[in-house]
């Protein structure tokens, strides 16, 4: 890889080290090292993970929400990697960190909807190292029991002369 | 003579067989005047037969009644305990309204009434315990011998504050009495609460309870989260009507078939109506479901009823409630709604430890709590239970404190799991805390919080996941005694709140943390292990500042390296002996621009280090 200043997320099989005798059932530590060369300089590191080999999945797979709600929901990874949700309901939000395990905030939008239930999924699609994407789904049932007008009005002013 | 509500009825049987005249006086005290004695005077002609009398003082606290007639004279004490108010500095009659109490009519013959009612108007609250409704039992203090009865049962107004029921003994003297918590309904509600509900705190001398020496019944404020409290309460009696206990509950597992739940009543007075009531939307609505009633010759009678078939992922809530031909009617939980059982139709292994929506204060496993500091310097560690969350306020602010919360897990074998999920927030974000678990040879390694969530606490709520891998290999899976959270000095900020919504074990994968330097502690790593350098001929600086890769308010590590010749500069984190067989990746993000000295990653067992070149990825 070649550094360029900016964050870059590095994932390494571990069957690199293991190829070259390392026994992953007695691990006990791990290095940065700076080395074969003379000079100085700066290198950051962040959330170095060891990633397990099951699936990507969520805790709470059904959600109840009503009129303007939310709920968070576990994110299992099983490594550190990159995500994304998708909401295939205009009145449903998913948003998250979308980079390691954590948390997923489900918000209902029902501006405009009439009373009654609705139903939407979300849809967590997840970056495997094999090049692979695993997708995970949540159902969410909204029940609007009272409409609500949109959260963010502008009224404009009407002037005549 | 008998007392009903604020009425003495006196029964009058002239001997000598013709008609007289009686003179009844004597004086009276009123719940809001214990000082003042007033008297009273009336005559009245008596007949040959029995009479009744029926003398009427608004407030009674108690009265001393003579009856005058044919040169002799009776005389007659009649009282009960009173209402007083706790704390505010308010005397009962500022603070509390006394009076307009509900009819006394279908309340059991055989119960133990506390004549009267009260209702403390909405009052600020300053620390937990401080405000509130008593009761004595006896207007000189006596004690008053209850053990005949199994329960506890009035009805109650509030306003989602939890108010802790205290049953003051004389036998305790360190003050540790027996008590439990319940949340009272904005809307009148009966509360029917068996005596073996109540605990003590744990802070005195273990007392057994007998009920033979109850002085006071005690209605506080349980928290101190700054919400006024608001408490009416009338008809309080001791009973044996409305026992409920359950029997059968539904666990959490991916069984989708109709689930059968089971409860014991005692049958004093005839059980009338049952009902269980089940939420598939988080306790939004509530439906009912059918329950029917078996008796048995015992007095007692099995209440058993089927939840519905539910599809995988459901979560429910639950409650039953049970209606007696005399109208007491009891739940379980005993406040239900507010409180409830719940279960997860799920395929993968879960246990819910705690979700504080329970019957308190027992956890989700039965298992107690309670809270721990440093013996010799202390720390201080406040924990309420309010609108189905945990409040945990501490103070470790002198150098060595440490202070916690355990909740206990009665030896949970949970070798089925994998993680340990905790979903968290701080009032201000920041906040830092360890989590430890306790295996039954007292062995407790604790992993501070903040490895396990980027960016650290914040103010919206957010599930931290932690590998029981990552406890290490020493503690005991298999018996697990207790969980606890833990605060220490040596983490900013040294004081504060945070909350905590939900404890669970579950069987989901989720990465081993090395460490994502977000609590900027660089004593221990995400496995509760240290680091070291080495750089011969070099020099090597490693600092967490602020920066985080991914997340807002985190950290990153800086590495600031002067590499000489024939040296390297090296930075190493301790892993112990973790196991990773199932593990598929190492990850990690960096950043820096290209780099004068080329840079490698290693992983280190008992007897190898296995080199590969950053610059190769």
């Amino acid at each position: 890889m070649t550094l360029n200043g900016s964050w870059q997320h590095v994932e390494i099989p571990l069957s690199a080290f293991s190829a070259q005798g390392l026994d992953r059932t007695r691990l006990t530590g791990f290095e940065v090292a700076f080395e074969f060369g003379t000079g100085s300089g700066t290198l950051w590191i962040d959330n170095v993970l060891l990633g397990t080999a099951g699936a990507s999945q969520v805790n709470r797979r059904t959600l109840h929400l009503q009129d303007v709600d939310n709920q968070v929901v576990a994110l299992h990874l099983s490594d550190g990697g990159i995500w994304s949700a998708q909401s295939d309901a205009v009145w449903l939000s998913a948003t998250g960190a979308e980079s390691g395990p954590g948390t997923l905030l489900l918000q209902t939008l029902p501006w405009g909807l009439p009373v009654g239930t609705y139903t939407g999924t979300v849809v967590i699609a997840t970056d495997r190292i094999d090049n692979t994407t695993q997708l995970e789904r949540i159902t969410v049932y909204l029940t609007v029991v009272e409409p609500q007008q949109a959260e963010n009005q502008i009224f404009l002013p009407v002037v005549s002369r | 003579m008998e007392i009903a509500l604020d009425t003495i009825n006196l029964e009058l049987t002239p001997l000598t067989g013709v008609e007289q005249q009686a003179r009844i006086y004597g004086t009276w005290r009123s719940q809001t005047d214990r000082l003042t004695l007033v008297p009273f005077e009336q005559t009245v002609t008596l007949a040959t037969t029995k009479h009744q009398i029926s003398l009427s003082f608004p407030g009674l606290l108690d009265a001393t009644v003579y009856v005058e007639s044919n040169g002799f004279t009776d005389k007659v004490y009649a009282g009960s305990g009173l209402w007083f108010a706790v704390g505010q500095g308010q005397s009962a009659g500022q603070a509390l309204t006394l009076g307009n109490c509900r009819s006394t009519e279908g309340i059991d013959t055989t119960d133990l009434l506390l004549a009267g009612c009260a209702d403390l108007p909405t009052t600020p609250t300053a620390a937990a315990d401080s405000v509130g409704i008593g009761r004595t039992l006896n207007p000189n203090g006596v004690p008053v011998d209850v053990s005949p009865y199994q329960a506890l049962r009035f009805w109650a107004k509030g306003n989602g504050v939890p108010v802790r029921i205290i049953l003051e003994t004389a036998g305790i003297a360190d003050a540790d009495y027996y008590q439990t918590v319940f949340v009272p309904s904005s809307e009148w509600q009966q509360y029917v609460i068996p005596v073996s509900h109540f605990q003590q705190h744990g802070f005195g001398k273990p007392t057994a309870y007998t009920g033979t020496d109850v002085k006071a019944i005690l209605w506080l404020n349980a928290d101190n989260s700054g919400l006024p409290l608001a408490l009416a309460l009338d008809q309080v009696s001791f009973t044996n009507t409305g026992l409920l206990a359950a029997q059968t509950l539904a666990e959490s597992n991916g069984d989708t078939n109709a689930r059968t739940v089971a409860f014991e009543v005692t049958e004093d007075v005839a059980v009338q109506a049952t009902t269980l009531y089940y939420s598939l939307d988080d306790g939004q609505t509530y439906q009912t479901a059918a329950l029917t009633t078996n008796r048995s010759a015992n007095g007692k009678a099995l209440v058993q009823g089927q939840l519905p078939a539910q599809p995988l992922g459901t979560d429910v809530r639950y409650y039953v409630e049970v209606e007696h031909a005399n109208g007491y009617r009891s739940r379980l939980p005993i406040d239900a709604p507010q409180s409830y059982f719940r279960y997860q139709v799920d395929d993968r292994a879960m246990l819910l430890v705690d979700d504080f929506g329970g019957s308190r204060p027992a956890n989700r496993l039965g298992g107690g709590t309670g809270l721990f500091n440093d013996s010799t310097n202390g720390g201080m560690l406040s924990v309420y239970q309010v609108a189905q969350q945990l409040q945990l306020d501490y103070t470790v602010a002198a150098q060595g404190q440490y202070a916690g919360y355990y909740t206990e897990l009665q030896t949970l074998d949970a070798r089925p799991y994998t993680t340990i999920d905790l979903l968290v927030r701080g009032a201000i974000g920041g906040e830092q805390l360890h989590l430890g678990l306790r295996d039954k040879n007292g062995y407790e390694p604790r992993l501070s919080i903040g490895d396990f969530l980027p960016g650290g606490l914040q103010t919206e709520w957010r599930w931290v996941q932690i590998p029981l891998a990552s406890f290490g290999n020493v503690l005991d899976r298999a018996a697990l005694e207790s969980m606890s959270l833990t605060f220490y000095n040596g983490y900013v900020p040294t004081s504060g709140r945070i909350y905590v919504g939900e404890i669970r074990f579950t069987a989901l994968s989720t990465p081993i943390v090395i460490d994502s330097f977000d609590d900027r502690d660089m004593q221990k790593n995400g496995q509760g292990l240290g680091y070291w350098t080495s750089a011969p001929n070099s020099t090597l600086s490693a600092v967490p500042v602020s920066g985080d890769a991914t997340t807002e308010g985190g950290a990153a590590l800086q590495l600031d390296y002067t590499v000489g010749a024939s040296g390297y500069a090296l930075w190493h984190s301790e892993l112990g002996e973790l196991s990773v067989a199932d593990s598929a990746s190492l990850s990690l993000w960096v950043r820096g621009a290209q780099q004068s000295v080329p840079a490698s990653l290693y992983l280190t067992d008992a007897t190898s280090r296995v080199r590969v070149s950053l610059r190769n990825m």
